[in-house]
């Protein structure tokens, strides 16, 4: 994503954006709240368009005709739906395997297992807990092998326990196929140990990308020292 | 339009479907008993074919309502608020899914509702020939039912559409329940007076209708390929 603009009702929302992910690579977008994270991720998803700049994926600019090829390697996980509420689990993901198209999947409960949801596929999605209903949406959103999955806010609600399993859940993710994931979260302390990069955020412009060796050279391993430092800066 | 989605979408509304059937023959039989009475101080009721499309039309303003509580299950709620976010996510083009959506419950719905008066019209039909109901004029015109039950079916296909249009673009479930008993209010008495009186008009009603609400699903397919996700 390169030099990302984007106006909502007269306010700027995104000034100058840039985000870019390579395999492999769990990159963690932080900033305070209303930086404009969450509006980055939607034109990157084709949920919001951009008013103006370049977002690639694989090469491949996002525009009308190119969308619908780019979110079918795109899993992401924003907010949980009530509209799923009433459906059993099993019918949530038949339907997510007829309209993306796949015909050979594996069974409801390999991907139940594989987020650690021990529920039957008969349970309906409304009666999961908050952490339950966060790994139902992981599990639908790889259901379909993604090369890159988007999180937006997932540690939200979460106990520790969920958050170590949420933590396990995306790094198997990108162990497994090259992967890539982009996560937006304000639990910095639960970042430091999986993530590979950050990107800081705030007012709608982005600044340079770190490494985690930069941050573990820089700031001891502390997203949270840099994100201090980065936003008193700002400011 | 993708008939492997419509098809799709129905297989998913089968229960739905046969509830539909069942409900609008119990609704039908349920005006007619109440109606069976009143008819005696109406002249104009006291005809067995205008006395059947009376109670097709009354059956159709309940369907109505009926008919939009469950468009804002299946169809409006998944628009509402964040809950697009999901269908906006997959990749087959955010209009042609609604088009797909629209098109199977609105389709399916109406014609079970439509196979349920149905067999309720046929039923009081027979049984008008073994129990002597009170009508003064008991020669059945089928032609006239046939036309009566078709207009039906295109009122409550153009009027789901309307609300479900309403629904999806405003976002909001209640303004698809007001849109149906707004249309109720507005045509009732045209629809009932022409389906007994002038039924050319009466289908040149229902035509026009169904007419304005494609186009408006059409805008509101074209809508939802632009619309953003701001929130």
């Amino acid at each position: 994503m390169k030099n990302i603009n984007k106006t909502i009702k007269n306010k700027v929302a995104l000034s100058n954006a840039n985000l870019n992910i390579n395999n492999n690579e769990i990159c963690a977008l932080i900033g305070p709240n209303g930086a404009g994270k969450t509006t980055l991720i939607k034109c990157l998803t084709g949920l919001s368009s951009s008013d103006s700049g370049i977002i690639k994926f694989d090469n491949e600019s996002l525009n009308n005709r190119s969308i619908n090829d780019i979110l079918s390697k795109i899993g992401a996980v924003l907010k949980f739906p009530e509209s799923i509420s009433k459906t059993p689990i099993e019918s949530i993901f038949n339907q997510e395997f007829f309209y993306r198209g796949i015909k050979q999947h594996k069974s409801v409960n390999y991907y139940l297992n594989k987020v650690k949801l021990n529920v039957s596929p008969d349970t309906k999605a409304g009666k999961l807990s908050l952490g339950m209903k966060q790994r139902l949406l992981i599990a639908l959103a790889i259901s379909h092998n993604p090369s890159l999955l988007i999180l937006d806010e997932p540690f939200n609600g979460l106990d520790v326990d969920g958050v170590d399993l949420m933590k396990n859940i995306i790094s198997d993710f990108v162990k497994e196929n090259n992967n890539s994931v982009l996560i937006t979260s304000h639990s910095l302390n639960d970042l430091n140990d999986f993530v590979s990069s950050v990107t800081f955020m705030q007012s709608g412009h982005t600044l340079h990308k770190e490494t985690m060796e930069d941050i573990r050279e820089n700031y001891g391993g502390s997203i949270k020292d840099y994100y201090r430092e980065v936003h008193n800066n700002e400011l | 339009m993708n008939f492997n989605n419509i098809k799709y979408e129905i297989n998913n509304m089968k229960k739905l479907n046969k509830k539909s059937v069942l409900v609008s023959f119990i609704a039908l039989i349920i005006v007619f008993l109440i109606f069976l009475g009143a008819k005696d101080s109406d002249p104009q009721t006291n005809h067995i074919n205008s006395f059947i499309s009376i109670i097709i039309m009354l059956t159709c303003y309940y369907e109505l309502i009926y008919a939009t509580a469950k468009s804002c299950r299946y169809v409006v709620s998944d628009y509402v608020n964040d809950n697009k976010i999901r269908l906006y996510l997959m990749p087959n083009g955010r209009g042609k899914f609604l088009l797909n959506k629209v098109i199977a419950f609105v389709g399916s719905f109406a014609t079970s509702s439509t196979i349920g008066i149905t067999i309720g019209t046929f039923l009081i039909l027979i049984l008008s020939k073994f129990i002597n109901f009170g009508f003064s004029d008991n020669n059945i015109n089928y032609l006239r039912i046939l036309v009566t039950l078709v207009g039906y079916l295109i009122y409550l296909s153009s009027v789901m559409i309307f609300a479900t249009y309403v629904g999806v673009r405003y976002q909001s479930k209640v303004s698809a329940i007001i849109v149906s008993i707004i249309f109720l209010f507005l045509f009732g008495n045209a629809m009932i007076s022409t389906s007994t009186s002038n039924q050319v008009a009466f289908i040149i009603i229902v035509l026009v209708l169904l007419f304005i609400s494609l186009l408006l699903l059409l805008h509101c397919v074209r809508y939802i390929n632009k619309d953003e996700v701001s929130r």
